[in-house]
């Protein structure tokens, strides 16, 4: 029975594809790929992997200094696109500082480009006396959610999900719950994350991190294909404003989406193995949750990160709730895989497919050898009123949020 | 290094570690009301002004300087007088929480 949505009010996202939804989701229109090799990685021996998908171009001097030095690269995506995201939902500096808007936002860890330094310096030189007074600030878990809300003014509560992948998911659902229990008028919530080698290497050890593909960047990573060979990182943010729909219409504000429902299940079989089983209940909660039955969702955005075992334990268990009735596709094959950030910029991705009526394909998809989904590798033209978006994590963790269109 | 150098490495530092106008970094300035830095940058002035000299400083000195002058004379005087600070057994730190 569905508990009650919450309005999608404004948002933002930073992306290996563009700094905007449009551009954003005009690249994934165009199967176009933010995916490029790192020469530099040759320096760490028996590492496979040298591709990821970098944000291009990103100035972090439009955030002054006084802010900025608080942040690693991935509270400065965060940053950014939280204030686009309350920009474009047109909430006034007096309404963020009133106490009743939250940060809800995740990341993997904090900045693990900070850490690295942190690490260096004291090793390198044996003494604590190189230690910036701002260190700590970039590597703690909840940095991107604390210098949002220091950045935005927030003075609501503030909630750090650090799920790895599904951070961003567990986000959506926390400003979910704070909007539907009258804890917050409006929640920032998403999440963000920074490329760095370490999350590369820890995928490449364990074998899930793609190597075949060096030389030809642009062709990896391939959700649900046959030749999908692992995970490609990426780095990005996507923030959404949830809103409590009777406090966005009495200040003017229309929806530009909803946030329906949201299901969260752990495993507790295996830490690093995914669970079909887990992942179902997840999708099934959130649509229970949403009020939504499974032929009223007119798009699946996979979490598919492009390995062998993850791909077909999500497809089965997608199967099993959608048969080939629903389109299914992973962003990942364009975006690369953005961690904490992913299931912020997927739900921008789909507030955006609503509003224009097409699900983006999965690119590098040629021969899928998973369930039989409809797996489409090309967009298709649809009325798109409900999107149920998926992500899951290391330790057994799945998420699925349930999206709705504005005039749904 | 001579007292120009010590005091051309000082104001680099404030121009290009805390990203100010070359204009703004006078012996008069104060550091707070016209620099704007705070507790938090004082901590980091201590280190880049430790890293640039090869010095140590004690940050509870630092913490009590009022103008950009107040810098160049402390730094000055540490070299002039040919003997280097010991460093503060505890260096005064924003609280961590």
């Amino acid at each position: 029975m569905a508990r009650g949505s919450a309005a999608i009010t404004g948002m933002g996202v930073r992306s290996p594809l563009g700094g905007t939804a449009g551009e954003l989701f005009d690249a994934l229109l165009a199967g176009r790929s933010g995916v490029r090799t790192f020469d530099d990685w040759d320096r760490i021996a028996d590492l496979g992997t040298r591709v990821g998908a970098p944000v291009p171009d990103f100035d972090p001097r439009r955030i002054p200094r006084k802010h900025r030095r608080t942040m690693g690269r991935c509270a400065m995506f965060g940053v950014v696109a939280a204030e686009d995201a309350a920009r474009a939902a047109g909430l006034a500096d007096g309404l963020l500082r009133s106490g009743r808007v939250a940060a809800a936002i995740g990341s993997t860890v904090g900045s693990t480009a900070a850490e690295e330094a942190f690490w260096r310096e004291v090793i390198e030189t044996g003494s604590a006396r190189g230690i910036r007074s701002t260190h700590f600030l970039q590597v703690m878990s909840h940095t991107v959610a604390a210098n949002v809300a220091m950045y935005l003014g927030l003075s609501g509560p503030m909630i750090a999900t650090n799920a790895a992948c599904a951070s961003s998911n567990q986000a959506i659902g926390a400003g979910l719950g704070l909007v539907r229990n009258g804890d917050a008028d409006a929640v920032l919530a998403g999440g963000a994350d920074e490329l760095h080698v370490m999350a590369a290497l820890v995928f490449d050890v364990m074998g899930g991190a793609s190597a075949s593909f060096n030389d030809r960047p642009e062709a990896t990573p391939r959700p649900f294909d046959r030749d999908r060979d692992g995970i490609v990182v990426g780095e990005g943010a996507g923030i959404l404003v949830i809103e409590d729909e009777a406090h966005a219409r009495a200040r003017g504000a229309s929806p530009i989406a909803r946030v329906l429902g949201y299901g969260a299940t752990s495993d507790a079989v295996n830490m690093a193995h995914p669970a079909p089983e887990g992942m179902a209940r997840a999708v099934r909660l959130a649509l229970e949750d949403a009020g939504v039955a499974p032929e009223d969702v007119d798009w699946v955005c996979a979490h598919a990160t492009g390995t062998p075992v993850g791909d077909a334990a999500e497809a089965e268990a997608l199967y099993g709730i959608f048969g080939d009735r629903v389109p299914v596709s992973s962003l990942k094959g364009h975006l690369g895989h953005t961690l904490g950030a992913c299931g912020g910029i997927e739900a921008v991705a789909a507030v955006e497919a609503m509003r224009r009526g097409v699900v983006p394909g999965t690119r590098n998809l040629e021969h899928p050898d998973v369930a039989p989904l409809w797996l489409p590798s090309e967009p298709v033209e649809r009325p798109v009123e409900v999107v149920v978006s998926t992500n899951f994590a290391f330790g057994g963790v799945n998420t699925a949020v349930v999206l709705g269109r504005a005039e749904g | 290094m001579d007292a120009s150098d010590v005091i051309r490495t000082i104001d680099r530092i404030l121009v290009e570690d805390f990203e100010l106008d070359a204009e703004q970094v006078v012996p008069e300035a104060s550091l707070r009301e016209d620099l704007d830095l705070d507790s938090l940058d004082a901590v980091d002035l201590v280190v880049a002004l430790e890293k640039a000299f090869g010095i140590r400083i004690d940050a509870k000195v630092v913490e009590k300087m009022q103008t950009v002058g107040d810098i160049h004379a402390y730094v000055r005087g540490v070299f002039e007088s040919g003997e280097f600070p010991a460093a503060a057994p505890e260096p005064a730190r924003e609280a961590g929480k």
